[in-house]
């Protein structure tokens, strides 16, 4: 029979499904191919008129927005009007388009795999009604045809067809129901891509022709199983086998379960289904219990096979099946997923009660479980162990040594509960005996007088001041060193080794703010200025190099244009396109402002200033800096001072900046500046005011009278003036912590602010009103409330904002608390997951010539504290740093922990868990003993959750090092009857601090260095 | 993204049998090469292993790293999922490279580790079907292993078609880390050491969540973890990398930790972690990101860019013997090169999947990869440096050259360390090898003499 385009189109028309079907049953390709061109504008249907975006202003915009969008603008509703208007004959095409009839003629027809799958995408969801109500029609029905049209069809790529939309599902026809349809018609094989399997749970439900979208499903699950027999031969299995089959199941099962009605929900989910095929027979219900402990052991995402321990349950294997399995479930001790152990645990200890486990098989098997990550797990192999000799007592030898595997545990808690089961089991001896002893090694320090007591390990002999640490051989050259120093130097020493000499740890230094090494010589080669532009617009984290780009710019903008576009030639592409991708100059993304100066300083044009951005203008908080080069807040200051420098390039008259930096913090020498001065009054430069103010915030102490009076001659400002605004911005501002949820919009798309730890200005903050900068530095009275302003949501979203913080604790290299106290806004952003700057705020501060007063102390625990790893690891790494520089102070240390923990803000578990990593230095793990018995006292009387984790922490170290004087209240914990960990890890603690300390001498040592590196500059330059 | 494809064609899959007296482990091999050439499915290997669980575990782990990506880039797509086993004269080594190309894993099978030496020596894939290291891991491995790479078993298998052959793509960038690593493990040396109970406290201590690389160096008689380079220390770029080794970590007796030589504040590094398991040895290879392969590191370049270098390989590739190391003097001797010349050469065999290089030995042993690869077309940048030479783009002068490209004029310094003034190296410098630019002045230079 020929196919007749013209009788197809008009079935389709009137929306005849059976008819098209019945049209394209026997056409041969070449018909079909014909058809197709006979149809193609029918089938292709009339163009979509997409209208011109209408442009609406800032104020248009926020009415529109403010109406609820109800309120149109002229240029939206002549837009909706035009669309309509000219889109008419493409709705009318459209409303034929999604009906089943035109489906099924366009699979009748379409010419190759790559079509027919776009058309699979783009099915219509005819369904899914207004509202996102089901119709009453059930979507297997559509399915069938459309199979059957494929059926019919049977098309070479067919096979290809199906494992392609199985991939791209979950768009346009239900791709499981269709592809076991195509199974069941025998067209295909049964598809072995991984999707066939994983699509199976919620697809099986589809295929029912009486299933609505709902979970109330005509059938039941074990019996849609039951009408398609081939899925109990064959894909069922799959799904034991297939990767990720697990968590399509638990996912369809969560679904499934109604929990007001649990009946239903038995009977809804897959895991009760099998369970039930199997117990009437028709699943083979031994190969059912294989299969599921198999996935176990299968190289399977530990994390997703909950729903076979689920199956498992569900399926509760007898006594003697699970005998018959002894060994599997022996296997499953090595199994990487917690369900996993537990369920071979459990196995196995039924087994152990009726006295028919296999001891020594156990007992070899028994390790991975002892060392495995949740001290569930090793706390239950324990207790199974001890179950098992209970009953076998000719094993307790060789199950002592096996418990002794727990000595390399993680945890100490596990330790010492191996430690007591192998005390229950009594100490072997012979080889037994040699492999706990060889094994005791790996005890943790404070658990040492137990094994020792168990005879596990022998008591310590020999030199008696190596093994309390009181030996001190480094003490007489640091006495030498007194004499040559300066009186002041030479006290703080010589009261450190006072200290010393009592075997107690002095510290921490007087620190002062340092200026660091020099830096090289300013840029003034061309080519290593396009260099460093070429690095910067790319990745602008090394604050002091754009710096020096910035400096190097301006300085060689006095080469012919010509010249500086042709150097400029090779990155002035990617600039472009990067100052395209992100406005320039909003203070967030440096190397977009970086792009800029070298699009300028290729010579192109400085976009004009506008005012968009002013304070009290459309989204004005998320900028930093104004349309017009104005610093809105101290995190614009760069944006500001690179918008000065564009100028100065533009205008190509070459020229210093006042503010390029010296020395690696930042710091200006008064000799180079007064230098700068007299070249910028030779050339007759300009001075940008925010490089003024920069280079006043950055100018080392005491700078001497001529550079006021020339600067005030080049600036036209009396030279008082500024030396008085220099004198105010070196006054100290004092801060208090201030923990709690900061108003405006919540970061990252997120409904709620997290609890943040800033620091607020206390008491009289000196104002220097001509020095804009240190007026937004200062700016810190209520850092909750200005949250959103200073650290703007838009800021937050950007992956690169590490450039714009980099820059902060540079610019007032002299006041390192107030740039501390901006750089807890990053830490604080920190203490949840996702991208922020925190790693880069730490880095900002390690530099041993910044001081780490109060706030540089909270915000050295804040990043303790932080979600991520790398900003855990920084903030570990710059306490040991601390520690040797003598910057660090447990005091300050203790007192930022109580105040973030107390906040809310903190975690006492991630603090321990960084503290482990910077406890590697006698005077780190010396420091973190201090510091957790300080803060003890300081959380008292209400000790946070967690606090065991510090306790444990400092018992550990204070077996190697010591402890300075045990609070009161962790010897009133100790002494509390009970066994909870806070108890018994005090009650360890305790025991430490009796306990010789054999690296205390080191601890002192390295203190009393830390205290002369900084009374001898020479040294500490050494 | 050029897509090579390698077909498989095992003559049946890899299967594990339990036996009153033990497991017996037959791996079924497809193509490679052998002694006496390529061979379509070669039996190397048969003979129980002496501790078998720590062989098993290491097995599963190479089969685990080749089946694992650690990072999604668009364009990964599901490769070679079976691992590499080479036998040398007196050890077998099992490789796997992971999808995302930053990964890679070898287990050595030392002479202690085996009751009887290789039957024949040579490199094939073997099958590690889901079924077979399923098995594995369920058994729990406690008594004797019988181990058999290719078995004339499978060929009784023929008749009842069981034959499997299925193709995997082979891109570029994954065959070229294959053998990029190899460059990259020869520049590093030991860091740390940690005992076995140690080492796993340290590496479940490391964060999992670290989205900067972390460094880990020599402390307090261990390791420690920081967040900036300093001399010594290792990268631990993407720590959740070294998952595969947790399983591994009970049986371990050593950790050792390899990187190359770093200075204060160093731009990211690969990193090797290598786990002593007395009879065997288990090696982790880490690229410096968690976002980046192996392929783009351009470690090679230079010794590609040499044709000296190539024409020193070939010879090499004809002296080289199938024992476990490669004496470089003894080669030396043999091809009449010098030493360095010999070194070059092997690293330029190393990037066509030639020889393998031990670090825990420090010496290249010889292992043909099984994939063909034509080498220049997966190096874009030295093509693209020929192409600049030969159009006659390149200035040369003293201690640099001019560029010149269509847009715009390059300056290259060539020194210690090469620059240019091109975007490329501004957002490398020179962090993954040189750019086309520095490149193309090198070979100029050469040209030039």
């Amino acid at each position: 029979m020929s196919l007749d385009p013209a009788e197809l189109e008009a079935a389709v028309r009137r929306s005849d499904a059976p008819a098209v079907r019945e049209q394209l049953r026997d056409a041969s390709e070449a018909e079909r191919a014909a058809c197709a061109k006979a149809l193609r504008s029918f089938l292709q249907g009339p163009e979509f008129f997409m209208p011109a975006p209408v442009m609406l202003g800032p104020d248009q915009f926020m009415q529109f927005m403010r109406s609820g969008w109800q309120d149109k603008p002229d240029g939206i509703i002549e837009q909706e009007r035009e669309q309509e208007e000219r889109n008419r004959d493409y709705n009318a095409w459209r409303a034929i388009s999604d009906r089943l009839a035109f489906q099924l003629a366009a699979f009748g027809l379409v010419g190759g795999v790559a079509a027919a799958a776009r058309l699979a995408q783009d099915f219509p969801l005819r369904h899914w009604g207004p509202g996102l109500a089901r119709s009453p029609d059930s979507p297997a029905k559509d399915i069938e045809l459309v199979a059957q049209v494929l059926a019919d069809r049977r098309p070479a790529w067919l096979a290809d067809f199906t494992d392609r939309h199985l991939r791209q599902f979950p768009a346009g026809i239900e791709a499981w129901p269709l592809a076991r349809k195509l199974v069941r018609l025998g067209v295909i094989p049964p598809p072995a891509i991984e999707e066939y399997t994983t699509l199976m749970p919620s697809g099986l439900r589809s295929a029912d022709p009486g299933y609505a979208g709902c979970r109330e499903s005509s059938i039941g699950l074990a019996d849609l199983l039951l009408a398609d027999p081939g899925l109990l031969e064959d894909e069922v299995w799959r799904l034991f086998t297939v990767p990720e089959a697990g968590v399509a199941l638990e996912k369809e099962d969560r679904w499934s379960a109604t929990p007001d009605d649990s009946e239903a929900a038995d009977t809804a989910t897959w895991s009760q289904a099998l369970t039930d095929l199997a117990a009437d027979g028709h699943l083979d219900r031994d190969r059912l219990l294989d299969a599921c402990l198999g996935a176990f052991t299968r190289d399977f995402n530990p994390n997703h096979v909950t729903w076979y321990a689920t199956l498992q349950e569900q399926l509760a294997p007898s006594e003697a099946e699970i005998a018959a399995r002894e060994a599997t479930f022996r296997g499953l001790l090595a199994a990487r997923s917690k369900s996993g152990v537990t369920i071979g645990q459990q196995a196995l200890r039924r087994l152990a009660d009726a006295g028919s486990a296999d001891v020594g098989p156990l007992l070899d098997a028994s390790a991975p479980a002892l060392l495995f990550r949740q001290k569930s797990i090793a706390t239950a192999q324990l207790k199974l162990i001890q179950k098992a000799v209970l009953l076998h007592p000719a094993y307790a030898a060789d199950a002592a040594a096996v418990v002794a595997v727990a000595f390399g545990h993680e945890r100490q808690d596990i330790q010492e509960a191996a430690l007591a089961l192998i005390g229950k089991l009594g100490v072997p001896a012979g080889e037994p005996l040699a492999e706990i002893r060889r094994r005791a090694a790996d005890l943790s320090p404070s658990l040492i007088p137990q094994a020792i007591a168990l005879g596990l390990l022998d008591a310590p002999v020999g030199d008696a001041d190596a093994a309390t640490g009181a030996r001190m051989p480094g003490l007489a050259a640091v006495e030498a060193r007194i004499d040559t120093l300066p009186t002041a130097a030479a006290e703080d020493l010589a009261s450190a080794l006072a200290v010393a000499r009592a075997s107690e740890v002095p510290g921490p230094a007087r620190v002062e703010p340092q200026a660091g090494a020099a830096l090289p010589a300013p840029v003034t080669d061309p080519d290593e200025l396009l260099q460093l532009l070429a690095m910067l617009i790319e990745d602008a984290r090394n604050a002091l190099a754009a710096e020096r780009a910035l400096a190097g710019a301006v300085r060689l903008s006095e080469l012919p244009r010509q010249q500086r576009a042709r150097i400029a030639a090779p990155v002035l592409k990617r600039a472009q396109q990067i100052m395209r991708g992100y406005d320039p100059f909003k203070g967030d993304l440096i190397t977009s402002d970086i792009a800029l100066v070298t699009h300028v300083w290729a010579g192109e044009e400085l976009p004009d200033a506008d005012d968009s951005r002013e304070i009290g203008s459309y989204n004005s908080e998320t900028y930093a800096v104004s349309g017009t080069g104005r610093a809105l807040t101290m995190a614009g200051i760069f944006s500001a001072r690179a918008w000065e420098a564009a100028r100065l390039i533009q205008a190509g008259r070459g020229g210093v900046l006042l503010a390029e930096p010296e020395t690696e913090r930042g710091a200006i020498t008064a000799q180079t500046l007064l230098a700068r001065v007299r070249e910028l009054g030779r050339r007759r430069g300009a001075v940008g005011p925010y490089d003024r103010d920069v280079a006043l915030l950055r100018l080392a102490p005491a700078p001497s009278a001529d550079l006021w009076d020339e600067l005030g001659l080049l600036l036209g400002r009396p030279a008082d003036a500024l030396r008085d605004t220099y004198r105010l911005i070196r006054l100290p501002v004092q801060f208090e912590p201030v923990c709690g949820l900061p108003l405006g919009r919540p970061l990252r798309h997120s409904h709620y602010w997290h609890p943040h730890v800033l620091a607020r200005t206390v008491g009289t903050v000196p104002a220097a009103p001509e020095c804009a900068s240190w007026q937004l530095m200062t700016a810190l009275s209520d850092p909750l409330a200005d949250h959103e302003v200073l650290y703007g949501p838009s800021r937050y979203e950007l992956r690169h904002y590490d450039a714009a913080v980099a820059a902060w604790t540079l610019i007032c290299p002299w006041q390192p608390e107030v740039a501390a106290a901006h750089l807890l806004r990053p830490l604080s952003d920190g203490l949840i997951s996702g991208q922020t700057p925190a790693t880069t705020a730490i880095h900002s501060i390690a530099h041993p010539g910044h001081p780490l007063g109060p706030v540089g102390h909270l915000a050295l625990v804040t990043g303790l504290s932080s979600d991520a790893g790398d900003t855990r690891i920084a903030a570990a790494q710059l306490w040991s740093q601390a520690c040797s520089d003598g910057r660090l102070d447990a005091r300050l240390a203790a007192e930022a922990i109580v105040s973030g923990v107390t906040g809310g803000a903190l975690k006492v578990n991630r603090i321990a868990d960084s503290l482990q990593h910077a406890s590697h230095t006698a005077l780190g793990a010396y420091r973190v003993v201090e510091t957790i018995c300080i803060a003890a006292d300081g959380f008292s009387p209400n000790i946070p959750a967690g606090m065991h984790a510090l306790f444990e922490l400092a018992a550990g170290l204070c077996s190697k090092v010591g402890v300075p004087e045990l609070p009161a209240k962790v010897r009133e914990i100790a002494a509390r009857s009970g066994s909870t960990r806070l108890v018994t890890t005090a009650r360890h603690l305790v025991q430490s601090a009796e306990g010789p300390a054999p690296e205390r001498g080191a601890a002192v040592e390295q203190a009393l260095a830390a205290v002369l590196a900084r009374a001898d500059p020479d040294a500490m330059q050494r | 993204m050029a897509v090579a494809e390698l077909a498989y064609s095992y003559r049946g899959p890899s299967v594990v049998r339990r036996r009153d007296t033990g497991t017996e482990v037959l791996l079924a091999t497809s193509g490679g090469t052998a002694q006496a050439g390529p061979a379509p499915h070669p039996h190397f290997f048969s003979s129980r292993l002496t501790e078998p669980a720590p062989a098993a575990a290491g097995m599963l782990a190479c089969a685990a790293i080749a089946r694992s990506r650690y990072f999604l880039p668009g364009n990964v797509i599901a490769i070679l999922r079976d691992p590499v086993v080479t036998s040398s004269g007196d050890r077998l080594r099992f490789e796997s490279f992971s999808s995302c190309c930053g990964v890679h894993a070898r287990l050595d099978l030392l002479p202690s580790a085996i009751e009887e030496p290789p039957l024949a020596a040579g490199t094939t894939n073997v099958d590690f079907n889901d079924a077979m290291r399923a098995a594995l891991a369920g058994t729990a491995v406690t008594g004797p292993m019988l181990l058999h790479v290719g078995s004339d078993e499978f060929a009784v298998d023929v008749a009842g078609g069981t034959v499997i052959e299925r193709k995997v793509p082979l891109p570029d960038r994954w065959l070229k880390g294959f053998g990029e690593v190899q460059a990259l493990t020869r520049e590093m040396q030991p860091v740390g050491e940690l005992s076995g109970a140690t080492a796993l406290r340290f590496v479940r201590s490391m964060p999992r969540t670290a989205r900067r690389p972390l460094w880990a160096f020599p402390a307090g008689g261990g390791l420690a973890l920081a967040a900036t380079a300093r001399p010594g220390a290792a990268c631990v770029a993407g720590p959740h990398r070294l998952v595969e080794l947790e399983p591994l970590l009970r049986y371990a007796r050593r950790l050792r930790v390899y990187g190359p030589a770093v200075d204060t504040g160093a731009a990211e590094a690969p990193s090797a972690w290598e786990l002593d398991l007395g009879s065997a040895r288990f090696t982790l290879t880490l690229s410096p990101e968690k976002y980046r392969g192996f392929s783009g590191e351009g470690a090679l370049l230079g010794l590609l860019a040499d044709e000296d270098v190539a024409v020193d390989a070939l010879e090499l590739a004809g002296a080289l013997s199938w024992s476990s190391h490669v004496d470089v003097d003894g080669l030396a001797a043999a091809v009449g090169l010098d030493r360095q010349r010999v070194l070059a050469g092997l690293g330029y065999l190393a990037a066509c999947g030639r020889v393998g290089y031990d670090l825990a030995e420090q010496s290249f042993f010889r292992r043909e990869l099984p994939f063909g690869a034509a080498l220049e077309a997966m190096h874009p940048r030295l093509a693209s440096a020929r192409d600049l030479v030969a159009s006659g783009a390149v200035i040369a002068f003293a201690g640099g050259a001019i560029v010149r490209t269509a847009n715009a004029e390059h300056r290259v310094v060539l020194g210690p360390t090469d620059r240019c003034t091109c975007p490329w190296w501004g957002k490398h410098r020179g962090t993954r090898g040189p750019c086309k630019h520095v490149l193309a002045a090198r070979i100029a230079m050469r040209i030039e003499g």
